[in-house]
């Protein structure tokens, strides 16, 4: 674990490219960059500029060519596939523009894995898993399928899987480009109320109604960092 | 496993068609090994019967029902060699069975010395008596026969003859019933000659090496091949079943059924994993194990094929015992055989999941940020 007040997540000169040849592209090149506990940090740029992949990155859910990415005071290049994946189980909850959820179970059990691949199961993940979603305001919706839910509400469910856990760091990929009016905002309340709570949470968005809710807006282009500021 | 079942049960129409496809195989496995493994059996069903060590025939008979004509005076000299207990013979002809409404039939008449064993089916009054001019034949021909009761009598090779009693586990996989009767008497129905016989049995005394005594038989008979009767067994099976052709097609459309449900049961779990794929995809971003992942498809693969053989058994063991009664009285299932039948069933679902394990397995986590 980090020092108290030490970020939970920092990444060092990192750089990925894709392709080879000719065509080879730099996604990332030479970003370097620190996130603070209780902060929302949003993310901006132009399509291909490298923000979603920067997410995937700092979520170790992918390598970079060079650089590191330490999370909670640990440095992810040196670890195994199966330890960067108990690492992202414990410690990263992550939300998705397109919900991700399981289309086969009920809202009460997509939010269940997220405690089933810790090994907690039975009747202490499901109430758990109510309670999550109460906190949610999904009361009374815990038995629907995903196709009987709304956009916000699925994403409301998706948030709830992702947090069940008490991640310290939350990774949002266009948490609101889905929704309606009125769910974004929801949405958007509902990321910074995590981050009241001493969560992490980096967004990538287009949308301009959450910049009055972040702490840091990280501008990319070309795979570099060319801003960061506080809006 | 909430999500590989609830995974299963989201596409039913898939599931079913799945299903279908297992239930056919494994019905297909079931009663076509069932067919192959009744062919087996009655392929040596009368050699089985005897309890002779040896058996005396002609030069490379291929099976119990193409006998050469064996001279009776091998008997005489078999009776000679050291370490023969007793000698009996077996003998077998072709003649027409004249029913009793009129019909004519062709059947192969099997006559046997007293003795020959307990299962061999002989016409006897009492012991070790046995009846003349009487015949037994097995249950499953009686209505090919024209027997709708016992005796029944009828014509023989022009002779007059009697049906004294039925017998089970005889029926002839020809079109030509068994019919058995004294070795006297299959002489005379079949008008063979007297000093000629098809089969000469040899009983090796306790305490005698049976292999020993067969090579100073062959030694003393270079005309005739001497086997033991699980040799002799053996050969006709492998006659029935690889030389005609016949078992052969059993066995591969048995092989077929297999390679059907891998097939099947590979595009269902394959179709629904790469169907699945973001939610592997996601789950591995959760951080779930490779275990976890693993488990998943594993269990889709077991839950169809336990479904699928408790289908496909449910269907076949009723039809095995059908077509036994109405259509085939030879076909067999033996007690071993549906239990290797689920075992094949198990592993053409763990061999059909291989690949579609591969594919979850390299799910990749990042994907799950693509829109």
């Amino acid at each position: 674990m980090p020092d108290a007040g030490a970020p939970h997540l920092h990444a060092e000169s990192l750089s990925l490219s894709f392709g080879s040849g000719a065509e080879r592209t730099a996604a990332l090149n030479g970003v370097s960059v620190r996130f603070q506990p209780g902060t929302v940090t949003l993310m901006m740029g132009p399509s291909g500029s490298g923000k979603t992949t920067l997410l995937t990155v700092l979520g170790c859910l992918q390598s970079p060519d060079a650089g590191r990415v330490h999370l909670m005071g640990r440095d992810a290049s040196t670890l195994s596939e199966d330890e960067r994946a108990k690492l992202r189980q414990k410690h990263v909850g992550y939300v998705y523009q397109a919900f991700r959820l399981f289309r086969a179970l009920t809202a009460v059990e997509n939010v269940m894995m997220g405690l089933e691949v810790c090994g907690v199961t039975g009747t202490a993940a499901r109430d758990r898993a109510r309670a999550a979603l109460d906190r949610v305001g999904l009361q009374g919706k815990a038995s629907l399928k995903p196709r009987e839910l709304s956009g916000g509400e699925k994403q409301r469910v998706a948030i709830a899987r992702a947090t069940i856990n008490a991640p310290d760091v939350i990774l949002a990929d266009e948490p609101t480009a889905s929704l309606d009016h009125e769910s974004g905002l929801q949405i958007a309340g509902m990321l910074r109320g995590l981050a009241g709570d001493g969560a992490t949470v980096v967004l990538v968005s287009h949308d301009s109604r959450l910049l009055t809710l972040v702490d840091r807006i990280l501008v990319l282009q070309d795979g570099r960092l060319i801003e960061d500021r506080t809006p | 496993m909430r999500l590989a079942w609830a995974n299963l049960l989201h596409d039913p129409a898939r599931l079913i068609t799945t299903l279908v496809g297992i239930t056919f195989s494994v019905f297909l496995m079931l009663y076509q090994g069932s067919l192959l493994l009744g062919f087996i059996r009655a392929a040596s069903a009368v050699i089985d019967a005897t309890s002779a060590d040896l058996w005396i025939m002609g030069r490379d008979v291929t099976c119990f029902d193409f006998p050469a004509p064996l001279p009776e005076r091998f008997g005489h000299i078999a009776r000679g060699i050291a370490g023969v207990a007793a000698v009996r013979r077996t003998v077998t002809g072709i003649t027409q069975w004249h029913r009793p409404d009129g019909v004519r039939q062709t059947v192969l008449v099997i006559g046997a010395d007293e003795g020959v064993g307990e299962r061999f089916p002989l016409p006897r009054l009492t012991g070790t008596t046995l009846l003349p001019d009487s015949l037994v034949v097995d249950r499953s021909n009686a209505r090919l026969l024209g027997v709708t009761s016992i005796p029944t009598d009828g014509e023989l090779g022009d002779r007059r003859a009697r049906i004294v009693a039925f017998t089970d586990g005889f029926g002839s996989f020809l079109a030509t019933p068994y019919v058995f009767t004294t070795h006297r008497d299959t002489i005379r129905y079949s008008n063979l000659p007297e000093e000629y016989t098809s089969y000469i049995l040899v009983w090796v005394q306790s305490g005698h090496d049976v292999e020993h005594v067969r090579q100073e038989l062959r030694a003393r008979l270079p005309e005739a091949d001497v086997l033991t009767g699980g040799q002799f067994a053996r050969r006709s099976r492998l006659f029935w079943v690889i030389g005609t052709g016949a078992g052969g097609a059993l066995f591969i459309a048995g092989l077929l059924g297999f390679i059907i449900g891998v097939v099947i049961v590979s595009q269902s779990i394959y179709a629904t994993t790469m169907e699945n794929l973001d939610e592997f995809a996601t789950l591995k971003a959760m951080g779930a194990s490779r275990l976890f992942v693993l488990k998943i498809v594993l269990w889709q693969a077991a839950v169809l094929a336990v479904a699928g053989c408790a289908f496909g058994i449910a269907l076949a063991l009723p039809s095995v015992r059908l077509t036994e009664q109405f259509f085939i009285p030879w076909i067999y299932t033996p007690s071993w055989y549906t239990p290797f039948v689920v075992a094949a069933s198990l592993a053409m679902c763990a061999l059909a999941s291989v690949v579609s394990i591969r594919k979850a397995l390299s799910a990749e986590p990042a994907r799950v940020f693509r829109a």
